[in-house]
């Protein structure tokens, strides 16, 4: 990864970087209070790197939940990154084991969003710049959370403004992927199966349900709008 | 600290690698059909949407579609709108924090 590819990562990472700032914090504060130390953080940070997810172990521990009811959780609350490593690979084709296991540990939903974007529609991103953007926005969750534990209980961040932060953001990038009619209505359906399976099951693996079904709806309707105007051009070609 | 929360640490470790991990070791050396490409696009809308809807309606715990209790409601709108006119993720975000500071302040 050469000192280009660091720079234009940066470009499109900047502001999850700058949004994890706050975030990192309040999970820092948040596990600081289920009594995790400041390094166990910092290791947390490093390996597990899920936002939701760390948020939730503090919420767990502090409730007194078994480990590996907390680990079961977890597992599931973060399956929709098998989803997203899925939508990656065909865009990181031909590189060494350690580039995937690299990559792979640092998918997230807002380096997953970023990099897709820039795939499907800057000619230039390579998976180098992909990975730079991954690793610099891993960094900067690690250094915020750390940091959210030597702060400690000192500070009074309102939690609906620190949770808003991914919200407005996921906005935006929800907005970016919608590139047609069929993109609209798929989203639509998504968004109504997530609330209800989510009231159903109150676990996130309803993110995974919504979004399995509602891409299988989009697939089902891209091919029959292709299958129609093939006939409507083999009408027109007949009616000539 | 206890051992319990380090077991915690490392599972979840484990727990968060493997979903990550096997789409990419599983298809790094083969040809991902066309058909299953054709449906992974659908993958990054419906996940975002699946995200932000089951986020957005709930209003500490509760389904609400009331914008004056439910305060995400209308900073959400004002974000659709600022994203849709601006693409631009940093400047929606900014826009939306703001309108939900704001929104906390006066309700």
């Amino acid at each position: 990864m050469s000192r280009k590819d660091w720079l234009a990562g940066f470009k499109k990472i900047v502001y999850v970087m700058l949004s994890y700032i706050p975030l990192g914090l309040a999970c820092g504060i948040a596990l600081d209070k289920a009594g995790f130390s400041p390094f166990s953080v910092m290791i947390m940070s490093l390996l597990v790197f899920a936002g939701a997810g760390q948020f939730m172990i503090a919420q767990l521990v502090s409730v007194g939940s078994s480990p590996i009811s907390i680990i079961v959780t977890i597992f599931f609350v973060n399956s929709r990154h098998l989803l997203m490593s899925s939508g990656l690979i065909q865009y990181l084709k031909g590189k060494s084991i350690g580039f995937y296991l690299l990559f792979a540990q640092t998918i997230v939903d807002e380096t997953f969003g970023t990099n897709i974007t820039q795939f499907t529609t800057n000619p230039d991103w390579t998976p180098s710049k992909a990975l730079t953007t991954n690793l610099l926005a891993h960094f900067s969750w690690i250094i915020s959370s750390f940091c959210g534990t030597l702060i400690g209980q000192n500070i009074n961040i309102s939690l609906t403004v620190v949770n808003y932060v991914l919200v407005a953001m996921f906005i935006a990038m929800l907005v970016e992927q919608v590139v047609s009619k069929v993109h609209l209505i798929v989203a639509i359906i998504s968004g109504i199966l997530a609330i209800i399976f989510k009231m159903l099951l109150q676990n996130n693996i309803s993110l995974v349900i919504a979004a399995v079904i509602a891409s299988t709806i989009g697939f089902i309707l891209s091919n029959k709008t292709q299958t129609d105007q093939k006939h409507n051009s083999l009408r027109g070609e007949h009616d000539n | 600290m206890t051992t319990e929360k380090w077991i915690i640490i490392f599972g979840a470790a484990i727990a968060t690698f493997i979903p990550r991990i096997i789409p990419m070791l599983f298809f790094k050396n083969k040809e991902i059909p066309p058909s299953l490409t054709k449906w992974l696009s659908f993958i990054p809308v419906t996940i975002f949407s699946a995200l932000v809807f089951s986020d957005l309606v709930f209003w500490e715990n509760n389904l609400s579609f009331n914008p004056l209790v439910n305060l995400k409601i209308i900073p959400s709108l004002i974000v659709f709108f600022i994203a849709y006119k601006t693409k631009n993720i940093f400047i929606s975000m900014i826009i939306g924090i703001v309108a939900i500071a704001l929104m906390l302040l006066v309700f």
